[in-house]
Protein backbone atom coordinates (compact mmCIF):
# COMPACT_ATOMS: atom_id res chain seq x y z
CA UNK A 1 0.00 0.00 0.00
CA UNK A 2 2.67 2.43 1.07
CA UNK A 3 4.89 1.31 -1.80
CA UNK A 4 2.19 1.98 -4.41
CA UNK A 5 1.72 5.42 -2.94
CA UNK A 6 5.42 6.19 -3.10
CA UNK A 7 5.71 4.93 -6.68
CA UNK A 8 2.72 6.98 -7.85
CA UNK A 9 3.91 10.13 -6.10
CA UNK A 10 7.43 9.80 -7.52
CA UNK A 11 6.00 9.05 -10.97
CA UNK A 12 3.94 12.23 -11.11
CA UNK A 13 6.84 14.40 -9.94
CA UNK A 14 9.23 12.80 -12.45
CA UNK A 15 6.65 13.18 -15.24
CA UNK A 16 6.29 16.88 -14.46
CA UNK A 17 10.07 17.44 -14.42
CA UNK A 18 10.55 15.52 -17.70
CA UNK A 19 7.67 17.42 -19.34
CA UNK A 20 9.24 20.71 -18.19
CA UNK A 21 12.63 19.68 -19.57
CA UNK A 22 11.15 18.64 -22.95
CA UNK A 23 8.98 21.74 -23.18
CA UNK A 24 11.93 24.02 -22.38
CA UNK A 25 13.90 22.34 -25.16
CA UNK A 26 11.29 23.38 -27.73
CA UNK A 27 11.20 27.04 -26.64
CA UNK A 28 13.54 29.24 -28.72
CA UNK A 29 16.67 30.14 -26.74
CA UNK A 30 15.97 33.85 -27.24
CA UNK A 31 13.20 33.57 -24.62
CA UNK A 32 14.23 33.38 -20.95
CA UNK A 33 12.72 29.95 -20.32
CA UNK A 34 15.11 27.74 -18.32
CA UNK A 35 15.06 23.95 -18.19
CA UNK A 36 15.50 21.80 -15.11
CA UNK A 37 19.29 21.60 -15.47
CA UNK A 38 19.59 25.41 -15.75
CA UNK A 39 17.67 25.82 -12.50
CA UNK A 40 19.79 23.21 -10.74
CA UNK A 41 23.00 24.93 -11.89
CA UNK A 42 21.64 28.29 -10.83
CA UNK A 43 20.77 26.85 -7.41
CA UNK A 44 24.33 25.57 -7.02
CA UNK A 45 25.87 28.91 -8.02
CA UNK A 46 23.59 30.93 -5.74
CA UNK A 47 24.22 28.62 -2.80
CA UNK A 48 27.97 28.89 -3.37
CA UNK A 49 28.03 32.70 -3.70
CA UNK A 50 26.55 33.35 -0.25
CA UNK A 51 24.23 36.20 -1.35
CA UNK A 52 21.25 33.91 -1.07
CA UNK A 53 22.10 32.90 2.52
CA UNK A 54 22.58 36.51 3.52
CA UNK A 55 19.24 37.55 2.02
CA UNK A 56 17.52 34.58 3.66
CA UNK A 57 18.91 35.56 7.05
CA UNK A 58 17.73 39.17 6.55
CA UNK A 59 14.19 38.01 5.69
CA UNK A 60 14.06 35.53 8.57
CA UNK A 61 15.28 38.15 11.05
CA UNK A 62 12.55 40.54 9.96
CA UNK A 63 9.91 37.84 10.28
CA UNK A 64 11.19 36.88 13.72
CA UNK A 65 11.22 40.49 14.92
CA UNK A 66 7.75 41.26 13.58
CA UNK A 67 6.35 37.97 14.85
CA UNK A 68 7.76 38.54 18.33
CA UNK A 69 6.15 41.99 18.43
CA UNK A 70 2.85 40.40 17.39
CA UNK A 71 3.06 37.77 20.15
CA UNK A 72 3.95 40.36 22.80
CA UNK A 73 0.89 42.41 21.83
CA UNK A 74 -1.64 39.71 20.96
CA UNK A 75 -1.09 37.17 23.72
CA UNK A 76 -1.71 39.37 26.81
CA UNK A 77 -4.42 41.33 24.99
CA UNK A 78 -6.15 38.15 23.83
CA UNK A 79 -6.05 36.62 27.31
CA UNK A 80 -7.51 39.76 28.88
CA UNK A 81 -10.12 40.20 26.16
CA UNK A 82 -11.22 36.59 26.47
CA UNK A 83 -11.43 36.83 30.26
CA UNK A 84 -13.10 40.23 30.56
CA UNK A 85 -16.23 40.13 28.41
CA UNK A 86 -16.80 43.88 28.44
CA UNK A 87 -13.30 44.56 27.11
CA UNK A 88 -13.91 42.11 24.28
CA UNK A 89 -17.15 43.87 23.37
CA UNK A 90 -15.38 47.22 23.61
CA UNK A 91 -12.54 46.36 21.22
CA UNK A 92 -14.56 44.09 18.91
CA UNK A 93 -15.39 46.78 16.34
CA UNK A 94 -11.80 47.99 16.04
CA UNK A 95 -10.42 44.46 15.79
CA UNK A 96 -12.92 43.52 13.07
CA UNK A 97 -12.15 46.71 11.14
CA UNK A 98 -8.37 46.37 11.23
CA UNK A 99 -8.44 42.63 10.70
CA UNK A 100 -10.23 43.08 7.38
CA UNK A 101 -7.40 45.20 5.97
CA UNK A 102 -4.91 43.06 4.06
CA UNK A 103 -1.56 43.47 5.91
CA UNK A 104 0.29 44.43 2.76
CA UNK A 105 -2.13 47.34 2.17
CA UNK A 106 -0.69 49.22 5.16
CA UNK A 107 2.90 48.84 3.91
CA UNK A 108 3.02 52.29 2.21
CA UNK A 109 1.85 53.92 5.44
CA UNK A 110 4.56 52.13 7.45
CA UNK A 111 7.18 53.11 4.84
CA UNK A 112 6.00 56.71 5.16
CA UNK A 113 6.37 56.59 8.95
CA UNK A 114 9.41 54.35 9.45
CA UNK A 115 11.34 54.56 6.16
CA UNK A 116 12.11 51.67 3.82
CA UNK A 117 14.17 49.57 6.22
CA UNK A 118 13.72 46.76 8.70
CA UNK A 119 11.21 48.61 10.89
CA UNK A 120 8.60 49.01 8.14
CA UNK A 121 9.09 45.38 7.07
CA UNK A 122 8.80 44.08 10.64
CA UNK A 123 5.71 46.25 11.22
CA UNK A 124 3.93 44.67 8.26
CA UNK A 125 4.84 41.23 9.61
CA UNK A 126 3.55 42.18 13.06
CA UNK A 127 0.31 43.48 11.55
CA UNK A 128 -0.14 40.25 9.59
CA UNK A 129 0.53 37.97 12.56
CA UNK A 130 -1.26 39.85 15.34
CA UNK A 131 -4.87 39.09 14.38
CA UNK A 132 -4.74 35.30 13.98
CA UNK A 133 -2.95 35.06 17.35
CA UNK A 134 -5.36 37.48 19.03
CA UNK A 135 -8.52 35.83 17.73
CA UNK A 136 -7.38 32.28 18.45
CA UNK A 137 -6.24 33.25 21.95
CA UNK A 138 -9.65 34.77 22.70
CA UNK A 139 -11.34 31.61 21.39
CA UNK A 140 -8.97 29.56 23.52
CA UNK A 141 -9.88 31.46 26.67
CA UNK A 142 -13.58 30.99 25.90
CA UNK A 143 -13.05 27.24 25.65
CA UNK A 144 -11.33 26.96 29.05
CA UNK A 145 -13.28 24.91 31.54
CA UNK A 146 -15.41 27.19 33.68
CA UNK A 147 -15.14 24.73 36.56
CA UNK A 148 -11.37 25.17 36.69
CA UNK A 149 -11.61 28.95 36.76
CA UNK A 150 -14.31 28.81 39.44
CA UNK A 151 -12.27 26.37 41.50
CA UNK A 152 -9.17 28.55 41.29
CA UNK A 153 -11.20 31.62 42.24
CA UNK A 154 -12.80 29.79 45.15
CA UNK A 155 -9.37 28.73 46.36
CA UNK A 156 -8.51 32.42 46.55
CA UNK A 157 -6.43 32.99 43.40
CA UNK A 158 -6.43 36.54 42.05
CA UNK A 159 -7.50 37.25 38.48
CA UNK A 160 -3.92 37.68 37.33
CA UNK A 161 -2.87 34.30 38.67
CA UNK A 162 -5.97 32.64 37.26
CA UNK A 163 -4.97 34.00 33.86
CA UNK A 164 -1.35 32.86 34.00
CA UNK A 165 -1.84 29.56 35.85
CA UNK A 166 -5.24 28.29 34.72
CA UNK A 167 -6.42 30.01 31.56
CA UNK A 168 -3.09 30.29 29.71
CA UNK A 169 -2.09 26.61 30.04
CA UNK A 170 -5.62 25.60 29.05
CA UNK A 171 -5.61 27.56 25.82
CA UNK A 172 -2.06 26.75 24.68
CA UNK A 173 -3.21 24.54 21.77
CA UNK A 174 -5.36 27.33 20.33
CA UNK A 175 -2.59 29.88 20.87
CA UNK A 176 -0.26 27.58 18.92
CA UNK A 177 -2.82 27.33 16.11
CA UNK A 178 -3.05 31.12 16.01
CA UNK A 179 0.72 31.44 15.93
CA UNK A 180 0.96 28.90 13.12
CA UNK A 181 -1.63 30.75 11.04
CA UNK A 182 -0.02 34.09 11.88
CA UNK A 183 3.42 32.84 10.90
CA UNK A 184 2.08 31.65 7.53
CA UNK A 185 0.65 35.10 6.82
CA UNK A 186 3.81 36.77 8.14
CA UNK A 187 6.03 34.80 5.76
CA UNK A 188 3.80 35.72 2.81
CA UNK A 189 3.76 39.37 3.85
CA UNK A 190 7.52 39.75 4.22
CA UNK A 191 8.07 38.52 0.67
CA UNK A 192 5.39 40.90 -0.59
CA UNK A 193 6.85 43.80 1.39
CA UNK A 194 10.37 43.17 0.12
CA UNK A 195 9.12 42.80 -3.45
CA UNK A 196 7.24 46.08 -3.25
CA UNK A 197 10.09 47.93 -1.53
CA UNK A 198 12.46 46.48 -4.10
CA UNK A 199 10.22 48.00 -6.70
CA UNK A 200 10.91 51.43 -5.25
CA UNK A 201 14.61 51.52 -4.42
CA UNK A 202 17.60 49.22 -4.35
CA UNK A 203 18.34 49.00 -0.63
CA UNK A 204 17.70 46.77 2.38
CA UNK A 205 17.88 43.24 0.94
CA UNK A 206 15.83 40.14 1.71
CA UNK A 207 14.73 37.29 -0.55
CA UNK A 208 11.81 39.31 -1.87
CA UNK A 209 14.19 41.97 -3.09
CA UNK A 210 16.50 39.43 -4.72
CA UNK A 211 13.42 38.17 -6.55
CA UNK A 212 12.60 41.67 -7.68
CA UNK A 213 16.15 42.25 -8.92
CA UNK A 214 16.24 39.03 -10.91
CA UNK A 215 12.90 39.95 -12.44
CA UNK A 216 13.41 43.65 -13.14
CA UNK A 217 17.11 44.06 -13.89
CA UNK A 218 18.41 40.66 -14.94
CA UNK A 219 15.40 38.70 -16.22
CA UNK A 220 17.12 35.69 -14.68
CA UNK A 221 14.27 33.17 -14.54
CA UNK A 222 16.47 30.32 -13.28
CA UNK A 223 17.46 32.35 -10.21
CA UNK A 224 13.83 33.42 -9.76
CA UNK A 225 12.68 29.81 -9.65
CA UNK A 226 15.45 28.98 -7.16
CA UNK A 227 14.23 31.84 -4.92
CA UNK A 228 10.66 30.56 -5.19
CA UNK A 229 11.80 27.10 -4.13
CA UNK A 230 13.70 28.61 -1.18
CA UNK A 231 10.60 30.58 -0.15
CA UNK A 232 8.55 27.39 -0.36
CA UNK A 233 11.06 25.29 1.58
CA UNK A 234 11.36 27.85 4.36
CA UNK A 235 7.58 28.26 4.53
CA UNK A 236 7.23 24.50 4.80
CA UNK A 237 10.00 24.25 7.41
CA UNK A 238 8.55 26.99 9.61
CA UNK A 239 5.09 25.43 9.42
CA UNK A 240 6.48 21.98 10.28
CA UNK A 241 8.22 23.50 13.30
CA UNK A 242 4.95 24.96 14.58
CA UNK A 243 3.06 21.73 13.94
CA UNK A 244 5.63 19.77 15.96
CA UNK A 245 5.44 22.21 18.84
CA UNK A 246 1.65 22.24 18.62
CA UNK A 247 1.54 18.47 18.95
CA UNK A 248 3.91 18.63 21.89
CA UNK A 249 1.50 20.85 23.82
CA UNK A 250 -1.61 19.00 22.78
CA UNK A 251 -1.63 16.52 25.75
CA UNK A 252 -1.88 19.41 28.20
CA UNK A 253 -5.42 19.99 27.09
CA UNK A 254 -6.38 16.41 27.83
CA UNK A 255 -4.81 16.33 31.27
CA UNK A 256 -6.50 19.59 32.25
CA UNK A 257 -10.04 18.51 31.40
CA UNK B 1 -23.89 29.33 31.79
CA UNK B 2 -22.04 29.66 35.05
CA UNK B 3 -19.19 31.35 33.21
CA UNK B 4 -21.54 34.13 32.14
CA UNK B 5 -22.52 34.72 35.74
CA UNK B 6 -18.95 34.85 37.06
CA UNK B 7 -17.91 37.15 34.26
CA UNK B 8 -20.84 39.45 34.90
CA UNK B 9 -19.95 39.52 38.59
CA UNK B 10 -16.34 40.30 37.82
CA UNK B 11 -17.33 43.10 35.52
CA UNK B 12 -19.75 44.62 37.96
CA UNK B 13 -17.25 44.55 40.80
CA UNK B 14 -14.32 45.71 38.70
CA UNK B 15 -16.37 48.59 37.35
CA UNK B 16 -17.12 49.47 40.94
CA UNK B 17 -20.84 49.68 40.21
CA UNK B 18 -22.80 49.85 43.44
CA UNK B 19 -26.22 49.44 41.87
CA UNK B 20 -26.32 46.74 39.25
CA UNK B 21 -27.88 48.09 36.04
CA UNK B 22 -30.99 46.38 34.74
CA UNK B 23 -30.74 43.83 31.94
CA UNK B 24 -32.05 46.17 29.24
CA UNK B 25 -29.72 49.05 29.97
CA UNK B 26 -26.91 46.51 30.19
CA UNK B 27 -27.53 45.23 26.69
CA UNK B 28 -27.82 48.80 25.39
CA UNK B 29 -24.47 49.64 26.95
CA UNK B 30 -22.93 46.45 25.61
CA UNK B 31 -24.11 47.02 22.06
CA UNK B 32 -22.88 50.62 22.17
CA UNK B 33 -19.44 49.63 23.49
CA UNK B 34 -17.72 48.80 20.17
CA UNK B 35 -18.83 52.16 18.79
CA UNK B 36 -17.41 53.94 21.82
CA UNK B 37 -14.05 52.35 20.99
CA UNK B 38 -14.29 53.40 17.35
CA UNK B 39 -15.12 56.98 18.32
CA UNK B 40 -12.26 56.96 20.85
CA UNK B 41 -9.90 55.73 18.12
CA UNK B 42 -10.98 58.51 15.76
CA UNK B 43 -10.53 61.05 18.56
CA UNK B 44 -6.97 59.83 19.27
CA UNK B 45 -6.23 59.95 15.53
CA UNK B 46 -7.58 63.52 15.35
CA UNK B 47 -5.47 64.63 18.34
CA UNK B 48 -2.35 62.92 16.97
CA UNK B 49 -2.85 64.50 13.55
CA UNK B 50 -3.36 67.89 15.23
CA UNK B 51 -0.14 67.66 17.20
CA UNK B 52 1.91 66.34 14.24
CA UNK B 53 0.36 69.02 11.97
CA UNK B 54 1.75 67.41 8.83
CA UNK B 55 -0.96 66.14 6.50
CA UNK B 56 1.60 64.24 4.41
CA UNK B 57 2.56 62.16 7.45
CA UNK B 58 -0.80 61.80 9.16
CA UNK B 59 -3.86 63.59 7.80
CA UNK B 60 -6.81 64.07 10.18
CA UNK B 61 -9.78 61.71 9.78
CA UNK B 62 -11.94 64.44 8.25
CA UNK B 63 -9.41 64.92 5.47
CA UNK B 64 -9.44 61.18 4.70
CA UNK B 65 -13.24 61.22 4.73
CA UNK B 66 -13.37 64.11 2.26
CA UNK B 67 -10.81 62.38 0.01
CA UNK B 68 -13.00 59.28 0.15
CA UNK B 69 -16.05 61.39 -0.71
CA UNK B 70 -14.33 63.00 -3.70
CA UNK B 71 -13.23 59.68 -5.12
CA UNK B 72 -16.69 58.21 -4.64
CA UNK B 73 -18.27 61.26 -6.29
CA UNK B 74 -16.10 61.26 -9.43
CA UNK B 75 -16.49 57.50 -9.90
CA UNK B 76 -12.75 56.76 -9.71
CA UNK B 77 -13.15 54.67 -6.58
CA UNK B 78 -15.97 52.66 -8.05
CA UNK B 79 -13.91 51.89 -11.16
CA UNK B 80 -10.97 50.71 -9.09
CA UNK B 81 -13.15 48.67 -6.73
CA UNK B 82 -14.92 47.02 -9.67
CA UNK B 83 -11.55 46.20 -11.27
CA UNK B 84 -10.25 44.60 -8.05
CA UNK B 85 -13.45 42.74 -7.20
CA UNK B 86 -13.73 41.51 -10.78
CA UNK B 87 -10.23 40.02 -10.54
CA UNK B 88 -11.05 38.49 -7.17
CA UNK B 89 -14.25 36.92 -8.52
CA UNK B 90 -12.53 35.69 -11.70
CA UNK B 91 -9.67 34.16 -9.69
CA UNK B 92 -12.12 32.43 -7.34
CA UNK B 93 -14.20 31.08 -10.22
CA UNK B 94 -11.12 29.59 -11.84
CA UNK B 95 -10.04 28.14 -8.49
CA UNK B 96 -13.44 26.48 -8.00
CA UNK B 97 -13.68 25.21 -11.57
CA UNK B 98 -10.23 23.62 -11.40
CA UNK B 99 -9.93 22.86 -7.68
CA UNK B 100 -13.33 21.35 -6.87
CA UNK B 101 -13.26 18.55 -9.50
CA UNK B 102 -9.68 17.71 -8.54
CA UNK B 103 -10.74 17.56 -4.90
CA UNK B 104 -13.64 15.23 -5.70
CA UNK B 105 -11.32 13.07 -7.81
CA UNK B 106 -8.80 12.89 -4.96
CA UNK B 107 -11.54 11.72 -2.60
CA UNK B 108 -13.02 9.15 -4.98
CA UNK B 109 -9.84 7.53 -6.26
CA UNK B 110 -6.91 6.52 -4.11
CA UNK B 111 -4.68 6.34 -7.20
CA UNK B 112 -5.59 9.88 -8.26
CA UNK B 113 -4.91 11.08 -4.73
CA UNK B 114 -1.50 9.41 -4.71
CA UNK B 115 -0.59 11.08 -8.00
CA UNK B 116 -1.89 14.56 -7.15
CA UNK B 117 -1.14 14.96 -3.45
CA UNK B 118 2.70 14.98 -3.52
CA UNK B 119 2.71 17.60 -6.28
CA UNK B 120 0.27 19.76 -4.33
CA UNK B 121 2.28 19.42 -1.13
CA UNK B 122 5.45 20.47 -2.97
CA UNK B 123 3.95 23.51 -4.72
CA UNK B 124 1.58 24.71 -1.98
CA UNK B 125 4.20 26.12 0.44
CA UNK B 126 5.33 28.53 -2.30
CA UNK B 127 3.11 31.51 -1.44
CA UNK B 128 1.13 33.16 -4.21
CA UNK B 129 3.14 36.31 -3.68
CA UNK B 130 6.36 34.50 -4.56
CA UNK B 131 4.83 33.80 -8.00
CA UNK B 132 4.37 37.50 -8.76
CA UNK B 133 7.80 38.18 -10.34
CA UNK B 134 7.64 35.07 -12.53
CA UNK B 135 4.08 35.96 -13.53
CA UNK B 136 5.32 39.45 -14.39
CA UNK B 137 7.83 37.97 -16.83
CA UNK B 138 5.28 35.64 -18.41
CA UNK B 139 2.13 37.78 -18.30
CA UNK B 140 3.46 41.33 -17.88
CA UNK B 141 1.58 44.11 -16.07
CA UNK B 142 -1.94 43.04 -16.93
CA UNK B 143 -5.43 41.97 -15.95
CA UNK B 144 -4.32 38.36 -16.07
CA UNK B 145 -1.58 38.64 -13.45
CA UNK B 146 -3.72 39.30 -10.35
CA UNK B 147 -6.30 36.78 -11.56
CA UNK B 148 -3.61 34.10 -11.86
CA UNK B 149 -2.21 34.87 -8.40
CA UNK B 150 -5.67 34.82 -6.77
CA UNK B 151 -6.62 31.57 -8.51
CA UNK B 152 -3.34 30.04 -7.32
CA UNK B 153 -3.88 31.17 -3.73
CA UNK B 154 -7.53 30.04 -3.59
CA UNK B 155 -7.18 26.72 -5.36
CA UNK B 156 -5.37 24.84 -2.57
CA UNK B 157 -7.81 25.42 0.31
CA UNK B 158 -10.73 24.75 -2.06
CA UNK B 159 -9.22 21.57 -3.45
CA UNK B 160 -8.07 20.13 -0.12
CA UNK B 161 -11.27 21.03 1.74
CA UNK B 162 -13.38 19.55 -1.06
CA UNK B 163 -11.38 16.32 -0.86
CA UNK B 164 -11.69 16.24 2.93
CA UNK B 165 -15.44 16.95 2.84
CA UNK B 166 -16.06 14.19 0.27
CA UNK B 167 -13.95 11.72 2.24
CA UNK B 168 -15.93 12.67 5.33
CA UNK B 169 -19.25 11.46 3.88
CA UNK B 170 -20.51 9.03 6.48
CA UNK B 171 -20.41 5.32 5.68
CA UNK B 172 -23.97 5.09 6.96
CA UNK B 173 -25.21 7.47 4.28
CA UNK B 174 -23.33 5.62 1.56
CA UNK B 175 -24.66 2.25 2.73
CA UNK B 176 -28.20 3.61 2.93
CA UNK B 177 -27.92 4.96 -0.62
CA UNK B 178 -26.63 1.60 -1.85
CA UNK B 179 -29.35 -0.33 -0.04
CA UNK B 180 -31.94 1.94 -1.64
CA UNK B 181 -30.58 0.82 -5.00
CA UNK B 182 -28.79 3.97 -6.14
CA UNK B 183 -26.22 3.51 -8.87
CA UNK B 184 -22.64 4.69 -8.37
CA UNK B 185 -23.23 7.80 -10.49
CA UNK B 186 -26.42 8.59 -8.58
CA UNK B 187 -24.59 8.22 -5.27
CA UNK B 188 -21.87 10.59 -6.49
CA UNK B 189 -24.47 13.10 -7.68
CA UNK B 190 -26.81 13.03 -4.68
CA UNK B 191 -24.52 12.11 -1.78
CA UNK B 192 -20.92 13.00 -2.60
CA UNK B 193 -21.41 16.25 -4.55
CA UNK B 194 -23.50 17.99 -1.86
CA UNK B 195 -20.64 17.19 0.51
CA UNK B 196 -18.23 18.65 -2.04
CA UNK B 197 -20.13 21.96 -1.95
CA UNK B 198 -19.52 22.10 1.81
CA UNK B 199 -15.80 21.70 1.16
CA UNK B 200 -15.76 24.30 -1.60
CA UNK B 201 -17.45 26.87 0.64
CA UNK B 202 -15.19 26.13 3.62
CA UNK B 203 -12.14 26.37 1.37
CA UNK B 204 -13.34 29.58 -0.25
CA UNK B 205 -13.80 31.24 3.14
CA UNK B 206 -10.39 30.09 4.33
CA UNK B 207 -8.79 31.29 1.12
CA UNK B 208 -10.46 34.71 1.05
CA UNK B 209 -8.03 36.44 3.44
CA UNK B 210 -4.98 35.16 1.59
CA UNK B 211 -6.60 36.07 -1.72
CA UNK B 212 -7.04 39.71 -0.61
CA UNK B 213 -3.44 39.83 0.55
CA UNK B 214 -2.29 38.46 -2.81
CA UNK B 215 -4.63 40.77 -4.72
CA UNK B 216 -3.28 43.92 -3.08
CA UNK B 217 0.34 42.78 -3.43
CA UNK B 218 -0.17 41.83 -7.09
CA UNK B 219 -1.84 45.15 -7.84
CA UNK B 220 0.97 47.09 -6.18
CA UNK B 221 3.41 45.89 -8.80
CA UNK B 222 1.59 44.13 -11.56
CA UNK B 223 -1.71 45.80 -12.48
CA UNK B 224 -2.72 48.92 -14.42
CA UNK B 225 -5.53 49.85 -11.97
CA UNK B 226 -7.46 48.59 -8.92
CA UNK B 227 -7.45 49.23 -5.17
CA UNK B 228 -3.89 48.00 -4.54
CA UNK B 229 -2.64 50.01 -7.51
CA UNK B 230 -4.36 53.14 -6.15
CA UNK B 231 -2.82 52.74 -2.66
CA UNK B 232 0.64 52.43 -4.20
CA UNK B 233 -0.01 55.29 -6.66
CA UNK B 234 -1.13 57.78 -4.01
CA UNK B 235 1.72 56.69 -1.72
CA UNK B 236 4.11 57.46 -4.57
CA UNK B 237 2.84 61.04 -4.98
CA UNK B 238 2.54 61.46 -1.17
CA UNK B 239 -1.21 62.11 -1.14
CA UNK B 240 -1.56 60.37 2.19
CA UNK B 241 -5.26 61.14 2.73
CA UNK B 242 -6.17 59.46 -0.59
CA UNK B 243 -3.86 56.55 0.24
CA UNK B 244 -5.49 55.95 3.64
CA UNK B 245 -8.93 56.26 2.05
CA UNK B 246 -8.04 53.45 -0.35
CA UNK B 247 -6.57 51.36 2.49
CA UNK B 248 -9.93 51.71 4.29
CA UNK B 249 -11.78 50.67 1.13
CA UNK B 250 -9.55 47.57 0.92
CA UNK B 251 -10.48 46.71 4.50
CA UNK B 252 -14.16 47.24 3.73
CA UNK B 253 -13.79 44.98 0.69
CA UNK B 254 -12.20 42.28 2.83
CA UNK B 255 -15.02 42.54 5.35
CA UNK B 256 -17.74 42.43 2.70
CA UNK B 257 -16.11 39.42 1.00
CA UNK B 258 -16.07 37.51 4.27
CA UNK B 259 -19.70 38.39 5.02
CA UNK B 260 -20.84 37.54 1.49
CA UNK B 261 -19.10 34.15 1.55
CA UNK B 262 -20.57 33.42 4.98
CA UNK B 263 -24.05 34.30 3.67
CA UNK B 264 -23.54 32.14 0.59
CA UNK B 265 -22.31 29.31 2.80
CA UNK B 266 -25.42 29.56 4.96
CA UNK B 267 -27.57 29.60 1.82
CA UNK B 268 -25.93 26.72 -0.02
CA UNK B 269 -24.90 24.50 2.87
CA UNK B 270 -26.85 25.35 6.02
CA UNK B 271 -25.76 22.01 7.51
CA UNK B 272 -22.06 22.79 7.13
CA UNK B 273 -20.01 22.00 10.27
CA UNK B 274 -18.02 25.20 9.57
CA UNK B 275 -21.12 27.23 10.50
CA UNK B 276 -21.37 25.76 13.98
CA UNK B 277 -20.69 28.20 16.76
CA UNK B 278 -21.03 31.30 14.58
Amino acid sequence: MGAARLVRGTTSIVVILVAWQLFAGRIPTSLPFPNVVDVAESAYDLAASGDLWQATVVSLQRVLLGFSIAVVIALPLGLTMGYVGLLERFLDGLVQAFRSIAPIAVLPLFILWFGQGDVAAASVVAYAAVFPILINTIAGVHSTETRLVDAARTLGLGHRHVLTHVVLPGCTPQVMTGMRLGMGLAWGSIIAAELAVGAKTGASGGIGQLMFISYAYQTDVSALIVYMIVVGLLGFGIDALFRTFGRKWEPQRRSSS
Amino acid sequence: MSKQVTLADNNASSAGGSARPSITSRTVIESALPWVAVVAFLLVWQLAAGSIANAALLPPPARVASALGEHIADGQLLNNAVASLGRLAMGFIIAVVVGAPLGVLMALSRAANDFIEPVVEIIRPISGIAWIPLALIVLGVSQALPVFIIAYVAIFPIMLNTAAACRGVSQGLLRAARVLGLSRSAIIRHVVLPAAVVGVMTGARLGAGGAWLALVAAEFIGAPDGLGFSIWYFAGIIQTAEMIAYICVTGFGGYVTDRALRLLQRRLTPWSPALRGI
